[in-house]
């Protein structure tokens, strides 16, 4: 854990409501896209996402948080998704639904989540233009706007090159669960 | 094992909405949402998500009215300097530890309540029942009217507060699977087909064969259990939760893992039992006796610890025994035993450790009077909603 994460949760022990609130503005929308990537349901993931922070409020003193706060957020929420798909007895092998919600969240950053290593071959097939795109957007966290600028081109361009990224990296993503299935 | 286990890999719903399935794979993905109403929501909410994208808007518009919600269910108030100091103050004097013990014989449950005078309605304690179903039907055990049992061939029910089952052999080799559940305020005694053991607590159920006809024992548990498994090397037990599996071979030993809870208990008391989470190969942690796992859903892996059992399985016994146990938790505990919700006023009130030891089958205002007596919290029964101060 990294001196500001020790900081903010000696802050959040201390019952300080200020870091409470912009620790949420900071991760909600997030955490709720990449709940939604997993349990697909407006409702449940919403319910989830704020039960995370309530539990995160009501129980900070308890809490034994080695890693960031960021990456104990993403890993609270997929556990709880995680959770509710066990009652529909649903499993995720392959980590097929963890990929799909990370690139549901534009702020997730990849090298963070733990993902990285599964990506980071799907990248590497991608061609070079669009995969520093994808590279800038999902393990630098810059957004659209910042990307275009940089790479001087338009937004609707960086837009389109991540949509058949996205697309790309989900074929390539078949190739290697049919693979895994065949042998 | 039986179809009530089986788990589909999201992989084939994946490959369905976004390519092709072998017939093999088509059929399973077929049954499994042909199986419930549930499953066949969650492949229709996928397939929309995968064809249209995310609902949530890109811009932040709905994170003001979720914060506000999340205000109001957190109470979140800002702290003033003069409060937090109040704050830790009675934290400490609460540390000061309260200890008593409140020996009163069991008394008839229907005793009338003393206490009308100052508008307290007396919750009487739990008492043994449950409700079976079976592929047959649905039973209420505490009702004379599961008598009828018998037919089911292997079940029986005996002194009222036992359900046992007997493996009467023969060459069918179907598994049937019955289900017991206890209400809040409910418990039961259930003996398998091995002749093990089972007590189930409030507000819990268990999902199990009527023999057992595998290479493994399985069972499925929710909420608060103690275990005897009876002993066979050749078969091991499993019993799975929401997340964490158990094996034994035999043993004895406490799961508790409420879904409202954030994490699995599991006490062990003889035997050794190995803890795992069949979703997440390479963790297992082997329990010695006396130790105990504590599964956070946020974490990884089980933390193990020494424990005194005896506080974790005197439910079994009729008695309620906390250790430094935070309020919340004693609150949650009672609540599922004399049914009624709660809601507490003040943060802080929630985190107070208290121990002490209070017979199971007290009414409650008698166990709450004793709390009281500490004058660091106030109770409030409003029919079967308690206000805690």
């Amino acid at each position: 854990m990294n001196v500001q994460d020790k900081i903010l949760l000696k802050e959040l022990q201390e019952r300080n409501q200020e870091v409470f609130e912009a620790l949420f503005r900071e991760y909600y929308s997030g955490l709720l896209r990449f709940a939604e990537g997993i349990v697909f349901d407006e409702k449940v993931s919403e319910d989830i996402v704020q039960n995370i922070f309530l539990f995160l409020w009501e129980r900070v003193e308890y809490l034994v948080i080695t890693a960031s706060l960021k990456q104990y957020l993403y890993q609270a929420v997929k556990n709880r998704c995680f959770n509710h798909l066990r009652n529909i007895k649903i499993r995720d092998k392959h980590n097929v639904l963890y990929l799909e919600a990370c690139l549901n969240d534009r702020n997730v950053d990849l090298a963070d989540t733990g993902i990285s290593r599964t990506i980071e071959a799907s990248i590497l097939n991608l061609p070079p233009k669009m995969a520093e795109i994808f590279r800038l957007k999902y393990q630098h966290v810059k957004s659209i706007r910042a990307i275009a600028e940089e790479l001087e081109v338009s937004e609707n361009t960086v837009k389109t090159q991540l949509y058949r990224a996205k697309i790309k990296l989900r074929a390539s993503l078949q190739e290697s669960l049919n693979l895994h299935f065949v042998f | 094992m039986g179809r009530y286990l089986e788990y589909m890999d999201f992989s084939i719903v994946w490959k369905k909405l976004n390519g092709s399935l072998t017939e093999k794979e088509e059929e399973q993905l077929r049954s499994w949402r042909a199986l419930s109403a549930d499953h066949e929501n969650y492949y229709q909410k996928a397939k929309q998500f995968y064809a249209n994208g995310s609902k949530w808007p890109l811009d932040k518009s709905h994170e003001e009215e979720a914060w506000k919600a999340l205000q109001k269910k957190a109470e979140v108030v800002r702290p003033e300097k003069t409060k937090r100091i109040q704050f830790s103050l009675s934290m400490l004097a609460a540390c000061v530890v309260v200890f008593f013990v409140a020996v009163v014989v069991l008394r008839p449950i229907s005793k009338p309540s003393t206490n009308e005078g100052n508008q307290v309605v007396s919750l009487q304690p739990g008492k043994d029942r449950a409700i079976l179903k079976t592929e047959n039907g649905v039973y209420d055990l505490s009702s004379e009217a599961s008598k009828g049992l018998q037919e089911q061939g292997a079940a029986q029910l005996t002194q009222g507060n036992t359900l046992e089952y007997h493996d009467t052999g023969g060459s069918n080799g179907k598994e049937t699977y019955n289900t017991l559940i206890t209400p809040k305020g409910g418990q039961f005694k259930l003996i398998l087909s091995d002749g093990t053991k089972v007590w189930l607590n409030a507000s819990s159920s268990i999902i199990y064969p009527t023999r057992f006809l595998g290479a493994t024992r399985e069972v499925e548990v929710k909420g608060e259990a103690y275990f005897e498994v009876k002993e066979d090397p050749s078969r091991p037990f499993l019993v799975k939760t929401a997340r964490q599996t158990l094996r034994v071979l035999g043993t004895v030993f406490n799961v508790t893992s409420y879904e409202d809870d954030a994490e699995i208990v599991t006490t062990l008391v003889e035997g050794s039992v190995a803890v795992f989470d069949p979703g997440v190969p390479g963790v297992q942690k082997v329990l010695q006796p006396s130790e105990q796992s504590v599964w956070d859903y946020h974490e990884e892996k089980p933390h193990v610890r020494s424990v005194d059992v005896h506080q974790y399985i005197a439910w079994k016994e009729g008695w309620f025994v906390f250790q430094h146990t935070p309020l919340i938790d004693i609150v949650n505990r009672l609540a599922r035993w004399y049914d009624f919700t709660f809601e507490f006023k003040n943060e802080s009130t929630k985190q107070i450790p208290f121990t002490g030891k209070v017979r199971r089958y007290e009414n409650l205002q008698e166990v709450v009077d004793l709390w009281e007596k500490t004058g660091d919290v106030e109770f409030k029964l409003e029919r079967r909603h308690m206000i805690i101060k």
